[in-house]
């Protein structure tokens, strides 16, 4: 308590205006004080916010985000949809979560606790309290800002689903009251869902952390005092500025360590921080190259890294329900003591949370409506920076005999994705959780993919700069991203989009038919002119001719989605023809009577359609290659042989 | 020494009875090759006429393996609707096998044909074999007793939080199952070879003699079963090693893997009649030749009728 006028001294010290020149446009400005109880799991917190009406309505009441209300019982929404469980965790029900508010009033105004009412805007349901509500006594009007104080206790979960505790090690996110984001005068202030993330405004954020002194802390941002209390504790405060979130992280058994990271083109000077558990250390090496060749790929290809630190987290043994989450400079990942080098998930996690500091964190797309735009953006990152640094063949699985790229491995969840919801959906609106990740993660991240092909490597590297660049620390929609994919290539992408986006169909064209007859010689009666009388004669034999073939081959659309295609027909003398077709119909044939056979006839032959479901049947051969069929057959067999041997031996 | 004798002279008789080794290997690749033929006609459908085939001859791309494996129609998942059935015939199949091992190994060598003794073997004992494996559950539910109890234990113990621990824990249960599977193996195929010896229709005393026989001489009887499977892990290395030089990007270089793995599965049937042959060492070396004779000249009468 008695810290608060220093504090505010370090922070005034320090932060611009609310709406002074950062980065972001800063509608929120948080200053909490917290203080962790690690015998009951408990966070007991007083925010102070500045909040500014940063549009052209008068408001007259604040919602705000309750999240780890969530966790209180099974009978909330996140609880209802989820059944429970996370990504394979289950719920304690020995270790509930819970967020209490113990009271809201506007900085030397009235208390608005009476005034607080929960609120469950997307399904009604009466048990959910992840959003609360409080009246103002007088509007906020358009450009002012309005100051609150709230008291808060929160009690984490035994950690299933990102946020809570395992033993001494707490991962704390989603743990304080949070405004919504007020957009075109409406409040977007979502339940928490099982299949959503989170969506806010940008601002700064102080926040002063007491542990126990034992226990090391990593958190949003960079660290602007320390200090140590009579109590036993230590009080750590961190700051940031042209963020939309902060979390926190602590444990005894964290191993910190921390090293600069430095880049000339674009100009990067961030320090890495790494907190690594103790049990985990002989992973560590895995982390750090992984997080430098992160920043480096991500830094190159879409813009500088814009703060000066970047925390990774490895959640503890038994923790891992924390694990593979981002939030803003600060993202866990996660590994275990044994997991070999050949199988990449260590890199891919890490990868993937930094990149949403670019794709979430810098680019502040709303994740709970249009969840593509951070997870299928990222995913196509991740993709790209994963198959580039590891090699496309192997990054994620490269064990002698077993080779696999992140491409080859999100596409077959593309390929499993259903026929159910499309990339653009509503988190909650799914018909399941795993819908929903096949679709927003794979499928988006391989539809990008089969843009850049489109469009080629050159264009889509502008498309996404420019992307980077007129949205960081703003709010994009997917129109947003599509129009800027638009004006970047100079090209009417409607067909793309308006397809791959808003309609859950899949993407197959195949050639169905591939043939090569003798055209034969004419036998019969033919009305054939005299050529001296000019009288119709029939005769018996047409003229002689030279052997000919007829050749055919049929494409068909065995997809929804219609694309334009390019065929490739290959014949006997090595000539190739290369055909178009619109691909609107369900089928097309192209006839050739020529001297020669042909050989074979590809759809789509440079694969620039990633998001085919069906490659093989993309083409057709007459000299098929039987041994291959043989080879995978025997391999089968022999792998049969083994299991009949093994059951009876 | 015992073992030792024993797994030399299981060694010397297995090697001096090809045949057996080739009838083992005939049924394992009749079986497969049901699956080989389902395997192939899908694959061949889905992937055959196509361009991809020459890659995945040369490369093995991924993409389309992965697209072929994962379709719901495709070769693996038709051969997998099949598998089951394959297997449970394999597995009473392999009951005759038995049989037929088992009474070419108690009969003297070279007296019978091989093939009246053999199919004589697996015809006559396949109904005490059947029922054998049925009142095996006498011995299975208590092996699963102990692993469930164990099992509870190691739960209690465990801390999710002490990941070696927990790692530690998994390959104690690992272990575990696999000593629990192959001591209740062992004890069916001595119970079975006190069957084919003692030509009994005793078929669950021969069972609890045989538990007994096991657990009084558990450092022989293991050791003899271990030795064995050790000579079965060098010919799987052998067989990997070898294997894993030949390029498979050719037709020849597919014929000899196969050809390879056809010689691995024949050496897998001399290594079950290495087992068998050990076994019946181990078992007349003990004290119950009185019995074994008796069994003898049951089997002597039968294969002289024959």
């Amino acid at each position: 308590m008695r810290k608060i006028p220093i504090l505010l001294g370090v922070v005034l010290a320090c932060m611009p205006g609310i709406t002074s020149a950062g980065l972001s446009r800063q509608v929120v400005n948080y200053d909490i004080h917290v203080r962790l109880l690690p015998e009951t799991k408990t966070l007991e917190g007083r925010e102070t916010l500045l909040w500014l009406n940063d549009s052209n309505t008068e408001v007259t009441e604040l919602p705000f985000h309750l999240y780890l209300n969530a966790f209180k019982n099974n009978r909330t929404t996140f609880m209802k949809e989820s059944g429970g469980s996370s990504r394979g965790f289950k719920v304690d029900e020995a270790n509930w979560g819970r967020i209490t508010v113990r009271s809201i009033r506007l900085q030397n105004g009235p208390d608005l606790t009476p005034t607080l009412v929960y609120a469950a805007p997307d399904d009604g349901n009466p048990d959910d309290q992840t959003v609360m509500r409080v009246t103002l006594p007088a509007p906020v009007k358009p450009g002012e800002t309005a100051a609150l104080e709230i008291a808060f206790e929160t009690k984490l979960p035994k950690v299933f689903a990102r946020s809570g505790f395992v033993g001494n090690f707490f991962m704390v996110g989603q743990w304080f009251p949070k405004i919504g984001v007020l957009r075109d005068g409406v409040w977007n202030c979502h339940q928490y869902h099982a299949q959503s993330e989170f969506f806010a405004d940008y601002g700064l954020f102080t926040v002063e952390i007491t542990v126990p002194e034992a226990y090391v802390v990593g958190a949003t941002g960079r660290r602007v005092k320390e200090s140590r209390n009579a109590d036993g504790t230590k009080s750590l405060v961190y700051f940031q500025e042209d963020v939309h979130d902060f979390a926190w992280t602590t444990c005894p058994d964290f191993v910190e360590s921390r090293e600069r990271f430095t880049m000339d083109e674009p100009k990067v000077d961030t320090e890495m921080i790494f907190l690594v558990h103790r049990a985990h250390l002989g992973q560590r090496d895995r982390y750090v190259r992984a997080l430098k060749q992160g920043l480096g790929f991500y830094s190159k290809n879409y813009g500088a890294y814009p703060y000066g630190t970047i925390t990774l987290v490895d959640p503890a043994p038994g923790g891992m329900g924390a694990g593979g989450m981002e939030y803003p400079t600060l993202f866990t990942a996660g590994t275990t003591s044994f997991i070999p080098r050949g199988l990449r998930v260590p890199e891919m996690v890490t990868i993937h949370e930094f990149g949403h500091g670019y794709w979430y964190g810098i680019v502040g797309s709303n994740e709970f409506e249009e969840a593509w735009l951070d997870e299928g953006i990222n995913t196509y990152s991740e993709i790209k920076a994963m198959d580039s640094l590891y090699g496309s063949d192997r990054a994620m699985i490269d064990f002698p005999g077993l080779k696999i790229g992140d491409f080859s491995y999100q596409r077959l969840a593309t390929i499993g994705s259903g026929r159910f919801d499309p990339i653009v959906r509503k988190s909650w609106d799914y018909i399941s959780g795993s819908s929903y990740s096949l679709n927003v993660y794979s499928k988006a991240g391989i539809m990008l993919l089969t843009l850049e092909r489109v469009l080629g490597e050159e264009v889509m590297a502008k498309v996404m700069k420019t992307y980077f660049e007129t949205w960081k620390f703003r709010h994009p929609r997917t129109e947003d991203f599509v129009r800027t994919a638009e004006e970047t290539s100079g090209r009417d992408l409607g067909w793309f989009f308006d397809q791959v986006l808003h309609s859950p169909d899949k993407l197959d064209y195949a050639i169905t038919d591939l043939r090569s007859e003798e055209v034969q010689e004419p036998k019969g009666l033919f009305d054939r002119k005299d050529s001296r009388t000019g009288a119709a004669n029939a005769v018996d034999k047409g003229t002689a001719q030279k052997p000919a073939f007829q050749n055919t081959v049929v494409v068909a659309r065995l997809g929804e989605w219609i694309f334009p295609q390019e065929i490739k027909v290959t014949f006997a003398d090595g000539k190739e023809v290369r055909e178009t077709w619109d691909g609107r119909d369900r089928w097309k044939k192209f006839v050739y009577t020529l001297p020669v056979k042909l050989t074979s006839a590809q759809v789509d032959p440079d694969n620039r359609y990633l998001l085919d479901v069906n490659f093989a049947n993309n083409s057709r051969t007459l000299a098929p290659t039987p041994w291959a069929t043989r080879k995978y057959a025997l391999g089968f067999m022999g792998w049969v042989q083994h299991l009949l041997s093994f059951v009876t031996l | 020494m015992t073992i030792t004798t024993c797994l030399k002279k299981g060694v010397t008789e297995a090697t001096a009875r090809p045949n057996l080794m080739g009838v083992l290997w005939l049924f394992n690749i009749l079986f497969a090759s049901i699956l080989y033929f389902i395997f192939f006609g899908a694959f061949d459908a889905a992937v055959g006429p196509s361009l991809a085939l020459k890659d995945l001859l040369k490369t093995g791309d991924m993409n389309i393996i992965l697209e072929t494996l994962t379709k719901p129609a495709g070769p693996f998942t038709a051969s997998l609707r099949m598998a089951p059935y394959i297997i449970l015939l394999y597995f009473l199949a392999n009951i005759f096998l038995q049989g037929g091992v088992l009474n070419v190994l108690i009969a003297p060598r070279g007296r019978d044909k091989f093939a009246a003794c053999f199919f004589g073997g697996g015809g006559r004992f396949y109904g005490r074999f059947l029922r054998l494996l049925i009142y095996s559950a006498v011995v299975w539910v208590p092996a699963g007793i102990l692993f469930v109890a164990v099992n509870a234990f190691l739960r209690v113990l465990g801390d999710s939080s002490r990941e070696r621990q927990m790692v530690l824990f998994v390959i104690i249960r690992v272990a575990l199952v696999l000593f629990l599977l192959h001591l209740v193996k062992m004890v069916l195929d001595y119970a079975r070879i006190m069957i084919a010896t003692r030509d009994s229709r005793s078929v669950f005393r021969a069972l609890m003699d045989a538990v007994r026989f096991v657990l009084r001489r558990l450092g022989g009887t293991l050791g003899l079963y271990y030795l064995l499977g050790l000579t079965g892990l060098a010919m799987a290395l052998v067989y990997l090693s070898v294997k894993s030089i030949i390029g498979t990007t050719t037709a020849a270089g597919i014929l000899a893997v196969f050809l390879i793995t056809q010689v691995y599965i024949a050496g897998r049937g001399w290594l079950r009649a290495a087992y068998q042959t050990g076994q019946l060492e181990m078992f007349t070396i003990s004290g119950l030749t009185r019995e074994a004779k008796q069994g003898n000249n049951g089997v002597k009468e039968e294969a002289a009728a024959v």
